[in-house]
């Protein structure tokens, strides 16, 4: 930069290598100035001269030995397109879904979330509450939950485990709780700012006691908006928690995608205080739980308890061994009913048996890749992509046995016995030998190349 | 809301209809006249179930949601105040009621007293605080006094005890009463004032122990030969928080009654603010189109 008159201090690399970039994928060069103009030309002639000069000695940099793209000019489609990020669309999903309170504590890479509803839920006359830790921010969430709304709380890993008592009480107390954990590199403080996805057996079983709860994962961006809605539908349907496991590489990477129908997925927020009828039971056993929050009338008077302590029917305190195992049948009976209602995954490319490359949350681009390269060098590949981590959609069991070979293909470490956190959750569940891992932690994302690698290593 | 078929108490409600469970107190234990005076003042204040819920974290003095006929949670161990948070802020319609102990309030769930406080959450907190932890029976509590033997300080507690008052004035709380649960006719009078009070309201009443700490506060029980002293609030300022710290100073059993109040705007109030002039700069808009409008800038 200095050779050109500026400064290493002065703007200039940046603009050097979008000159660079501009050249070597031939972009649209006017346009491109014309923004320089429209971003640096308020910021005076000084800055702007020397924006321009860097971006035409990038630009005209000797670029021989690098290859060069042509893009065919792209066609506007029916619908508009939106370029964001994963945590934004995840926070916009959680308002469609019709969450309009929540409570959050600052940490890597959830925090953008927590900003986002921050600024944006006042204006839908919600409140997202900043937390002093994040023990009080899912119980702030789990207060405005039994006050009748659907909330949210969230966090990445470390916190996480902060609110494994509170996510084992709203599994017991039987109440709707929407809780996101952005994945980051760990354990503990780990690698703040890479990917990982070992908090997956934490999402599922992280608590005391038997505490079940519903786990899913968006497979890119624009899937973050829809995990959202079904979330919530979920949350309420079964009244226990929903953990939506994303990641730091889905939270901060950019795509393009339709812009969602708001009239087609939109959820209206609602507080019921209806009459529950004579007959109201907060817990019954037969039956699913659908809390009467406070302000709701109440038939002969009787109010309602809700609680951690194991209960009967009506909420009372109840140390009764047939009763525990009755509620504990209760608790996981109603994610059994779940599973049978879950579709299986989409099967990329044919389904005739070989090899099924598996993944979940960020990797769904590279494993499909993956599965055409072995395509191409004449494995007979498939790949499937699992957005409900737990409870599994019941005939996935079904669909893996079609299969010689089910690679699973995850960013966790291969543990004790050789498998990864998704793994050994399938292994544990079908007792199907085909299943073998595909795992790293490097705290980056997968390479096309890795999982192919894993693949040939495997078979060689 | 309610139609011939509902029970709902028209007026004033009895006290049948507001017991539910027995308590599963021991006898003579201070907490029942606790929950006496809680009878009285919602009586008196004319709320009815529909209006308010109790809330409440683990110890005995916790188990208050069982034993109260109305809306009732009953949470983990020192979280009822951020629980409570949210039922507060997201249910403007309901008064709120914290009641718990001194472990669950000053030690387990110290941190979030002081910012509730601090924020000033439109709610009502009950510190039934008898010096020692007796659900688990009879360890030392952050408000046990030096020297007193317990199972986890066989020689007596080393431990300075917080001074709640000392520390409810340092956080911020914006009602600060302190009573007994020897004399009910003052805790209703605190009681009433607490809910009427708009923001974050916390009482300390002194409450017996009569099963490990027996005799804890007969220092300010008259007729065990201790003095109950009252605050004077013709000389004391209530809106004075030097004042108030010179009061929490006194050798205990000190006085009792209001130490402090401010009437600063809750976070409920601040909330509802920023709800309004943001709602009012945007006018009328839908909130399908207010979300087309933040696609829009993604285009």
């Amino acid at each position: 930069m200095e050779a050109i008159g500026g400064t290493a201090k002065d703007r200039g690399k940046n603009i050097f290598v979008l000159g660079l970039l501009c050249s070597m994928f031939r972009l649209d060069k006017k346009k491109l100035v014309g923004i320089i103009e429209a971003q640096f030309g308020k910021k005076g002639e000084d800055i702007l001269r020397n924006c321009l000069n860097a971006f035409d000695a990038g630009f005209a940099f000797q670029t021989t030995d690098l290859r060069q793209f042509q893009f065919a000019p792209g066609e506007a489609g029916h619908s508009k397109r939106l370029s964001t990020d994963g945590n934004t669309m995840l926070g916009l999903g959680l308002i469609a879904a019709g969450v309009r309170y929540g409570a959050g504590y600052p940490i890597t890479p959830w925090s953008s979330i927590m900003e986002l509803l921050r600024r944006e839920l006042p204006k839908y006359g919600g409140v997202f509450m900043q937390a002093e830790d994040e023990l009080a921010a899912v119980a702030i969430a789990l207060g405005a939950a039994y006050a009748g709304h659907l909330a949210v709380t969230g966090s990445s890993g470390p916190g996480l485990s902060l609110k494994s008592e509170t996510l084992g009480y709203a599994s017991m107390a039987e109440l709707p709780l929407l809780v996101i954990n952005v994945q980051r590199g760990g354990p503990s403080t780990g690698l703040p700012t890479s990917v990982e996805q070992s908090d997956l057996l934490q999402a599922i079983y992280g608590s005391h006691g038997d505490s079940p709860r519903i786990v899913l994962a968006p497979k890119n961006v624009e899937d973050c908006f829809y995990i959202a809605l079904e979330a919530a539908q979920l949350a309420r349907r079964c009244s226990c928690p929903v953990i939506i496991l994303s990641d730091q590489a889905l939270a901060t990477r950019i795509e393009a995608f339709p812009e969602p129908n708001l009239e087609e997925h939109w959820i209206e927020p609602e507080l019921d205080l209806s009459d529950r009828g004579e007959e109201f039971k907060p817990y019954p056993i037969e039956g699913q739980t659908r809390h009467a929050p406070p302000g709701t009338p109440m038939h002969e008077g009787t109010f309602p308890k809700v609680t951690g302590l194991e209960h009967n029917e009506m909420g009372h305190p109840s140390g009764n061994p047939e009763n525990h195992q009755m509620m504990n049948d209760k608790r996981r009976n109603k994610l059994v009913k779940l599973a049978a209602d879950l579709p299986l995954p989409d099967v990329y490319r044919e389904e005739d048996g070989e090899i099924l490359l598996l993944g979940w949350g960020s990797s769904y681009g590279p494993v499909r890749e993956a599965c055409d390269r072995l395509r191409d060098k004449g494995l007979c590949a498939s790949a499937t992509h699992l957005r409900h981590l737990h409870p599994l959609p019941q005939q996935m069991g079904e669909l893996m046995k079609k299969y010689e070979h089910v690679f699973v293909v995850e960013l966790s470490d291969s543990g004790l016995y050789g498998n990864g956190q998704l793994a050994t959750i399938l292994r544990a569940a079908y007792c199907n030998p085909a299943i073998q891992s595909i795992c790293k932690t490097d705290g980056l994302a997968f390479r096309v190349r890795e999982i192919v690698e894993g693949v040939d290593q495997f078979l060689a | 809301m309610s139609d011939n078929k509902t029970a709902q108490p028209a007026e004033k409600l009895t006290k049948k209809q507001l017991k539910a469970d027995h308590p599963t107190w021991c006898p003579a234990c201070g907490d029942f006249a606790v929950l006496a005076s809680f009878f009285n003042v919602i009586q008196k204040l004319e709320l009815t179930q529909t209006d308010f819920v109790c809330v409440a974290g683990i110890g005995c003095s916790s188990r208050i949601p069982y034993f109260v006929n109305s809306h009732g949670i009953h949470f983990i161990h020192g979280r009822a105040v951020p629980l409570a948070t949210g039922i507060s802020l997201s249910r403007p319609d309901q008064h709120v009621f914290v009641f718990g102990g001194d472990g669950d309030g000053f030690s387990i769930g110290g941190n979030h007293l002081n910012h509730a406080a601090r924020k000033n959450i439109n709610l009502t907190y009950i510190i039934m605080d008898n010096f020692v932890y007796g659900l688990t029976k009879n360890q030392t509590s952050p408000t046990t006094p030096i020297g007193r033997r317990s199972k986890t300080d066989p020689n007596g507690s080393v431990d300075r005890p917080i001074n709640p008052m000392m520390q409810l004035l340092g956080s911020g709380a914006t009602f600060i009463g302190r009573s007994h649960a020897t004399h009910v006719k003052h805790m209703n009078e605190i009681f009433e004032r607490a809910i009427n009070h708009n923001g974050f309201s916390v009482v300390e009443v002194l409450s017996e122990c009569t099963m490990f700490y027996p005799g804890a506060f007969d220092a300010a029980i008259p007729r065990k030969g201790g003095e109950f002293n009252l605050i004077d609030e013709e000389v004391h300022d209530t809106a004075c928080i030097n004042d108030a710290f010179e009061l929490a100073q006194l050798e205990f059993p000190g006085k009792f009654g209001v130490f402090y109040q401010d009437d600063r705007p809750s976070k409920n109030d601040l909330e509802q603010k920023w709800i309004d002039e943001v709602q009012g700069n945007l006018g009328d808009i839908s909130q399908q189109d207010l979300m087309r409008k933040s696609f829009a800038t993604m285009h």
